[in-house]
Order: C-alpha cells, then sequence, then structure tokens
C-alpha cells in the first residue's frame, strides 16, 4: 500500500545537522510541513530551525508522533538511516540521498518490501502536495494546487514541466519524483495506481528521462491516464543523446 | 568504471578464480619476457576498455618470444576502435574444449542482481540473447538472501553439467559472486570461460564497478583510471579531474544544466532551435558557486564554444549560488563570449538581483534562453 503525504503528516528529518537537512527543513517549515523533529548521530540536544535534535529516531519517538521521514544524510551512511526509519515503523521514508552504491538500495527496497513500507527515491526530489505539504527539495513556488497528478523519474526536468503547467493554469493534486537511479523504491506503475484511487486527480503527467528503463511498461492500466488518451501525456527528456549515444555515460 | 581485462583478472585471482598464466607489458622487451615466463604458445592481448578487441585484430597468437616482441610491437601504440593501446596481456594459450558465457549484472526490473550464463560463449551475449534466447540461463538473486550453493549448482545443471564439471562450474559462479558483492561490480563477466582439460578458466574478464561504490574501493578506484583515460577525450578526461560530468559534443553552443534530465532536455532544446551544442555538462545537484565557476571556466576556455547556455532549475541547487558562479567565473577568465542563463527556484529573486548588477541577464524560460543563445551563434 502506497503511502504519501497530506498537511497533517508529522516528518523526522534525518541528516537535519548537515548543510542540505539544514537549509531544506527551513524551506519545508515555510511551506507548512510539519517538521516535528530531526536526527543526527552524536548531534542529540541540539536545535535546527527551532526543531529538536536527537541521536536516534527512537528517541525522537520518545517525545513526538512520527509519521514520516526525510533522509538527507551522506551515501555512505543512507542506508542505515533509512532502515532506522523503516524499523521504526515510518512510511513514507523519501530518500533525498544522491550518490547511494546500488547494493544498498538493492537491500534498502528488499527490507521495506517486508514491511510495506514506501520507499521514495534515492536520489529523488521528493514528494509536494502542493500548498499543503512537502516531503522534499523541490522549488515550492513553481507548484500550484490542482488536479494534474505529476510523477518524474527526473529532478530538473520534473521542476521545468511544473512550471510551464502552472504558467498556463494546470495545478497539481500531488507531485512524486521518483528518482533517476538504477533501483528505486516506488516506480511509475505504483504511483499511477495511487493516482487511480486518489479523488483530487483528474489526469496524470508522467516524466521519464532516457537511459533509464523503466520496471515495468508505462501505463495502459491507468485508468485516469486512459480516460484522456490511450496513454498519458508523456515526455522523454534527452532525444538528441540517445541518438548520439551517450545518454548512459550521461547518468 | 571500469577495469582492464589484466586488471580484472588480478582481482578474480584474488577471490580463486581460475585465470591463465601470463603478465601485462608495456614494451616490446616486457612482452618477450612475459612470454618466456609462461613458455609454450602464447596470446598477445592488446588492453582496451571496449569489447569487440577480437574482431579488430587485438587479439594475436604467437609461437615463441622473439614472435611476441614483434606482435606486442605492431599492437603498442596503435589505435583499436579508436584507443591507443597501451598494454598488452600476455599469457598461455589456452586449448579449449568448451566455451561458456557466464556474466552477474543487475537487474533493475527485479531490483537485484541476475546471473546470466550460457552454452554460446567467445561471442557477445546481446546477440545471443537477441538470435538464441532460450540458450541462456537466468537465475534473479534473491536480494536478500543471496546466491546460495544449490542456486550455483542448479544453474550449472540448467547448462547441462554434471559430475566434476558441474561441481567446478558451481564453485566458479560461487567465487563470481562473491566477486560481484565484494566489489559492488555493476556487471562482471567471464566470456568465454573456458573448459579446457585442466578444469575451467577465466579465458577473458570483465569488471565494472559501481561509480557510487567507489568510497568503499580505494584501490579500485585507482585502478580504474588508466581504463578511463583511454576511453575519454583529452577535454573529458581534464574535465573529470575538475569533478564535472561532462561529455564532448561538435557544435558551439555551450550547455551547463543541474540534473542529467534537464541538461539533455536543454540539450535537446538548442538542437530544436537550430543550434549546435558543444558539450553536455551536468552539474548534479547542490552545486555550490566554487563547481559551477569551475564549470563555467571550463566551458569558456573551450575555443569552439561562441556562447554559453546556463540552464539551472534550483531545487537542491540555489539561484544565489548559480549568480555567484556565473560572475565569478566571467572575471576570473575574462572572456567576452556571451552568457545567457536561465534559472529559476530556490533563491530565485537573490540570484537574478545579483546577474543584474553584473550585466547579465536571466531569461524565464527555457525556449525564451535557447532561442537567443542561438541567436547569438548566428544559428537559424
Amino acid at each position: 500500500m502506497v503511502r504519501f503525504i497530506d498537511g497533517g503528516t508529522r516528518v523526522v528529518v534525518q541528516g537535519v545537522t548537515g548543510t542540505q537537512g539544514r537549509f531544506h527543513t527551513r524551506l519545508m517549515l515555510d511551506y507548512g510541513t510539519k517538521v516535528v523533529a530531526g536526527t543526527t548521530p552524536g548531534r542529540g540536544g541540539q536545535e535546527v530551525e527551532g526543531v529538536p535534535v536527537y541521536d536516534t529516531i527512537a528517541e525522537a519517538q520518545e517525545i513526538h508522533e512520527l509519521d514520516a521521514s526525510i533522509v538527507f544524510v551522506p551515501a555512505p551512511f543512507a542506508l542505515d538511516a533509512a532502515l532506522e526509519a523503516i524499523d521504526a515503523g515510518l512510511d513514507p521514508v523519501v530518500v533525498i540521498t544522491e550518490g547511494i552504491p546500488v547494493r544498498d538500495s538493492i537491500e534498502l527496497v528488499a527490507r521495506a518490501g517486508l514491511k510495506g513500507t514506501t520507499i521514495v527515491g534515492p536520489n529523488c526530489p521528493g514528494l509536494i502536495k502542493p500548498e499543503e505539504s512537502k516531503l522534499g527539495i523541490m522549488p515550492a513556488q513553481v507548484f500550484r494546487e490542482g488536479s494534474v497528478g505529476v510523477v518524474s523519474r527526473s529532478g530538473t526536468l520534473f521542476y521545468e514541466i511544473a512550471a510551464h503547467m502552472t504558467r498556463i493554469g494546470l495545478g497539481q493534486s500531488m507531485c512524486v519524483g521518483v528518482g533517476g537511479d538504477p533501483v528505486v523504491g516506488l516506480d511509475f506503475i505504483d504511483v499511477l495506481k495511487w493516482f487511480d484511487d486518489d479523488e483530487d486527480t483528474k489526469t496524470v503527467a508522467l516524466i521519464g528521462r532516457s537511459a533509464v528503463t523503466q520496471r515495468r511498461r508505462p501505463p495502459v492500466s491507468s485508468r485516469k491516464a486512459a480516460s484522456r488518451s490511450r496513454s498519458p501525456p508523456t515526455l522523454r527528456g534527452g532525444t538528441q543523446c540517445r541518438e548520439r549515444g551517450w545518454a548512459t555515460q550521461a547518468r | 568504471m571500469k577495469l582492464l581485462e589484466y586488471q580484472a583478472k588480478q582481482v578474480f585471482g584474488k577471490y580463486g578464480l581460475p585465470i591463465p598464466r601470463g603478465s601485462v607489458a608495456g614494451t616490446p622487451e616486457e612482452a618477450k619476457e612475459a612470454a618466456s615466463k609462461v613458455g609454450g604458445p602464447v596470446a598477445v592481448k592488446a588492453q582496451l576498455p571496449v569489447g569487440g578487441r577480437g574482431k579488430s585484430g587485438g587479439i594475436l597468437f604467437a609461437e615463441t618470444p622473439d614472435e611476441v616482441a614483434e606482435m606486442a610491437g605492431r599492437l603498442l601504440g596503435s589505435r583499436l576502435k579508436d584507443i591507443e593501446v597501451r598494454r598488452v596481456l600476455v599469457e598461455e594459450k589456452l586449448s579449449i574444449r568448451n566455451e561458456l558465457y557466464l556474466g552477474i549484472t543487475l537487474d533493475r526490473g527485479n531490483r537485484s542482481y541476475v546471473v546470466l550464463a550460457s552454452t554460446e560463449g567467445g561471442i557477445d551475449i546481446e546477440e545471443v540473447a537477441a538470435k538464441t534466447p532460450e540458450r541462456i540461463v537466468r537465475h534473479v538473486v534473491d536480494p536478500l538472501g543471496g546466491l546460495r550453493p544449490y542456486h550455483a549448482r542448479w544453474v550449472a545443471r540448467r547448462l547441462g553439467y554434471s559430475g566434476g564439471d558441474m561441481n567446478a562450474l558451481t564453485d566458479v559462479i560461487l567465487r563470481l559472486y562473491r566477486v560481484a558483492q565484494e566489489t559492488d561490480a555493476e556487471l562482471t563477466e567471464i566470456n568465454p570461460l573456458a573448459l579446457t582439460d585442466a578444469g575451467f578458466v577465466a579465458a577473458d574478464a570483465r569488471l565494472n564497478v559501481d561509480n557510487n561504490a567507489l568510497f568503499r574501493h580505494p584501490e579500485l578506484a585507482q585502478m580504474s583510471q588508466e581504463a578511463e583515460e583511454a576511453e575519454l577525450s583529452e577535454r573529458e578526461w581534464e574535465a573529470r579531474g575538475l569533478g564535472l560530468t561532462y561529455v564532448e559534443l561538435d557544435g558551439d553552443v555551450g550547455v551547463i544544466g543541474n540534473g542529467a534530465g534537464l541538461t539533455m532536455a536543454t540539450i535537446d532544446t538548442v538542437t530544436l532551435h537550430g543550434g549546435r551544442p558543444a558539450n553536455f555538462l551536468d552539474l548534479g545537484g547542490g552545486a555550490s558557486a566554487e563547481l559551477i565557476g569551475t564549470g563555467v571556466s571550463y566551458v569558456l576556455s573551450d575555443p569552439r564554444v561562441r556562447a554559453l547556455f546556463v540552464n539551472i532549475l534550483g531545487g537542491i541547487t540555489r539561484c544565489d549560488e548559480t549568480a555567484r558562479g556565473v560572475i565569478e567565473a566571467r572575471e576570473r577568465t575574462g572572456s567576452g563570449k556571451p552568457i545567457v542563463v536561465r534559472m529559476t527556484g530556490t533563491n530565485e529573486e537573490e540570484g537574478r538581483r545579483l546577474l543584474k548588477e553584473a550585466g547579465i541577464d536571466a531569461l524565464d524560460t527555457m525556449e525564451e534562453a535557447a532561442e537567443r543563445v542561438v541567436a547569438l551563434t548566428g544559428g537559424r
């Protein structure tokens, strides 16, 4: 069962004292996300942007009710951090960290599967429910509330297209950046199924990327996609690159 | 990240995989000495980081050390598949009864590793997959349980082996799996895996390590420099040293973006408007002003580049950092080449203010910016 976020989701930021963790904690708070705790081993007792820091999630849970986690922990330690969040029963776990070894991602996704935890990422921009809450690093100003569900493999190309949609008056119900790594938790099909059951989502936009093969074939199964046309609007960036035969190099 | 055959064989040897006797040589004299040590007929193999070496004349056979010296002299310094041959591997010539294929690679669909094996060894496995897919045995590894001896035995049986050969093959599969796991290999391959009178021998060896895992394998990162340097163009190699993800193209519009997807889309857009990109440069996520400055200076320093297009969508990357990087690089290089910046997102207002003060316009959309930069280079 895929779990996303809404305005009530209570969040712990793992790796909250790092540059990115600190910066995006501020931006998430400004957007209205309920960031209630942070963790960094060895930094328990400190505060970041008014958010209390703990050494472990277990200690944070003694004081706070937590629902979901966002991980900014550096790649060598990110698997451990995400497993800690899964063990603590948090769901979803959004892994922003870039550069995680694929062997670690394989273990992460397999262990999350045992428990039924939704993993978004790794190496992803995260989730945003426009004008309500975001669990991610996307620039919030390019999103508006609306009825289009957006799912993307790419990060910055995802923002680019959201900005275009917003400019022409197409708001978004839920946007999910699933990440571009070879192995990620959520894939297109999982998200499209979620959109099918979501009342706020009327249409779907899907943003792929050249050089990234999908786990399963995209989405003829999606009702909302199929209701508008045979397949949802899709964009494949990098056609020039593919023709030149070097797209994989530019992972 | 790739290793050359001789390096992959060194790693395989450490894990107890059977490899041919031999050694690597950088000069005809060294090759001759290597051949004398092996004794008897040998193979002389150009060390290249690409496949298809045999067909392009990169593998030669010789009977005597003098012949080996002559052949090594021919191969060393020559260009095969557009790459200069700097070393040859001299090793015993195997008397092969059977050639198999054995590989372990990432299976994105199943989110795990997969063991691939075939009785059709010695040829490109993609070709086998296309023509006779029934001849490939696949075993998807349980991501948490790993590859057990009974799994490997099953693969060996499916290839038609029994008795002692089956046990020996099972052992090779398990050892290769250990290599794959312990080196974080994206792909490790023995093609062909030769069955000789003395048992199985890895006649060739391939080992590509996950770049993201290199922090766990400093010794492999060091080894991989040789293959990388051979494969990249001079500018690409230089860019690698600066920490940039850079690919050289043949046009005159410098392109810098953040994120591979956006940078590829930027190249598409420039091309669509009639321009010709000179390069692909992805700054990745969260680039600092310093890294952005390094990227901008590097592209501006390319004599082929007549105008630069910087396309940043700030998420984890901040527009103010971008502006500082661009301005600083322009001052440092003293380059008069026109720069078109398109940026939006995190800290956009501060970024725009900085650029405006420096007399650089920041445009709103990718289309506008692409049109502008193409017009500046006299495109369509």
